[in-house]
């Protein structure tokens, strides 16, 4: 009997990504919210459906995030070797402080509605980084900082992954008070739907992303400190370009806002991406190890 | 080999150190933000302007970033909040003639009957003896409703709450006026009290 032999050795079996890929998923979920968002927008346009006030459209425009979330993340996740736990409990953990702590202090401490609006542009980054800004992005943190971490923090992208999901908690809070108290039309409600939840997504990824630093990598001891700032001020600034956004002479145009955000989601995650592929590949390099990807 | 686990000891006293570090810095530090936020809140909200109208002879600091509106003989002039909802929190200054045997007292009852001419629903519920600065002085307060002009709009009625003062400046009455929704109306309140502060006529 004859013996083959390969001319070339066997390649070892590529190792598979244990993890979930965050940035697919959360990439996928909020293009699903685009998607949705903008076929509102043009069913309303086109006279498909009125663009008055719909308390059971919004709402379910407003949950939309969740269901994706739950669909495109959680589900994935049972699916992978190293699932992160607790995901779930973050998302509600997060809506119950929001709703509990976060809404109130804002409404009756801040006050922003009586202060904010005829603010110079300076005055409303300030002003609304160093209140609103501020609290938001220390109940995201705290959401996770007292829960998951450290323990459940094994590669930098669970930062994002548990920071995101405290996110989509808060940002629904404030769509579901927003549609079921302020009765917008539907196209408006879409676009503050939206609004609020890229850019607490993008948000609270900065601060993922300095939680997973301070988890894996080597700080300073005002890491997290700076983390918190530099979220709050990007809140500032998103809130003051935003007023200019929309404003358009003398009318509105709240479809600028919604431009605004989308960009400013994908730079914020961008930058995040290369940072933190930037700081796992200098790891690997130093432990010596073979990164998985 | 790869790095699945997380190579950090968390056990080891100096990371300890400086993650204790971190967490207690970032709660000082969201103090200490909106510390500062709530100062500059409070400097944006007491903000005030300079108002002088040597003409009339009335001077006084009103409220920053308000619309000022000046149109005599019908009143010197008439500053409005416009971010308020779902009425412009307004105080407004205006003079009128008076005789010579007149006191505050008495412009108050004209006031109490042109009310309900000048405004729908207009009701009074209190008249006050009090004073401005060293000047004898009548405190009125009503309600009224305020509907929108615009049909259009299709705007539920609002219940607006007022002040007159009146103070007597020789054969004038200078008649001091604020007006809120209801609900504002204790919450704005120390705007038209500041105001009563610095206003010279």
């Amino acid at each position: 009997m004859r013996d083959f032999q390969l001319l070339a050795p066997a390649e070892a079996g590529e190792e598979p990504f244990p993890y979930r890929r965050v940035w697919r998923t959360l990439i996928l979920e909020l293009a699903v919210l685009g998607g949705a968002v903008i076929f509102v927008i043009m069913a309303t346009r086109l006279g498909l459906v009125a663009d008055t006030y719909s308390r059971t459209l919004s709402s379910g425009l407003a949950l939309l995030p969740i269901v994706v979330f739950l669909f495109f993340s959680v589900r994935r996740e049972r699916r992978v070797l190293e699932p992160r736990q607790g995901l779930i409990a973050i998302l509600f953990l997060s809506m119950v402080i929001a709703n509990g702590l976060a809404v109130p202090v804002i409404n009756e401490v801040f006050t922003p509605e009586r202060w904010l609006p005829g603010a110079g542009f300076f005055n409303r980054i300030l002003g609304y980084a160093f209140t609103i800004g501020i609290l938001s992005e220390f109940i995201k943190y705290a959401v996770v900082r007292y829960t998951m971490w450290p323990s459940r923090f094994r590669i930098r992208l669970d930062g994002i992954a548990y920071s995101t999901a405290a996110a989509l908690g808060f940002a629904t809070v404030l769509n579901l008070r927003l549609v079921l108290y302020d009765e917008l039309t539907l196209s408006s409600a879409a676009i503050n739907i939206l609004t609020n939840v890229y850019i607490h997504i993008a948000i609270a990824a900065v601060m993922g992303y300095f939680l997973g630093e301070l988890a894996i990598g080597n700080p300073s001891a005002m890491w997290l400190p700076i983390g918190l700032f530099v979220a709050a001020m990007l809140s500032g600034i998103h809130f003051a370009f935003r007023g200019i956004a929309i404003a358009s002479g003398l009318g509105s145009r709240a479809i600028g806002g919604l431009f605004l955000v989308i960009g400013l989601t994908a730079a914020i995650l961008g930058v995040l991406s290369f940072i933190i592929e930037s700081a796992d590949a200098r790891m690997a390099d130093k432990l010596g190890v073979r990164r998985i990807r | 080999m790869s790095y699945l686990e997380n190579p950090k000891d968390f056990a080891d006293s100096r990371i300890a150190r400086l993650v204790n570090l971190n967490t207690g810095l970032a709660i000082i530090i969201t103090v200490v933000v909106i510390g500062l936020g709530m100062i500059l809140r409070g400097s944006i909200l007491n903000a005030t302007t300079p108002f002088k109208d040597e003409e009339n002879g009335i001077r006084g600091q009103i409220p920053a970033n308000w619309l000022l509106d000046a149109n005599p003989p019908s009143y010197v002039f008439r500053a409005e909040n416009p971010n308020a909802r779902p009425f412009k929190t307004l105080i407004q200054a205006s003079l009128q003639t008076v005789g010579p045997d007149a006191n505050p007292r008495s412009v108050v009852d004209l006031l109490v009957v042109q009310g309900p001419n000048r405004l729908p629903g207009y009701d009074v519920q209190s008249i006050l003896q009090t004073s401005l600065g060293e000047d004898e002085a009548v405190e009125i307060q009503y309600s009224f409703i305020q509907s929108d002009p615009n049909p259009f709009l299709q705007s539920v009625p609002v219940v607006v709450q007022g002040i007159d003062l009146v103070v007597l400046r020789g054969n004038q009455a200078v008649i001091l006026t604020y007006r809120d929704a209801v609900d504002n109306f204790e919450r704005n309140r120390p705007y038209f009290e500041r105001f009563l502060q610095t206003v010279e006529y």
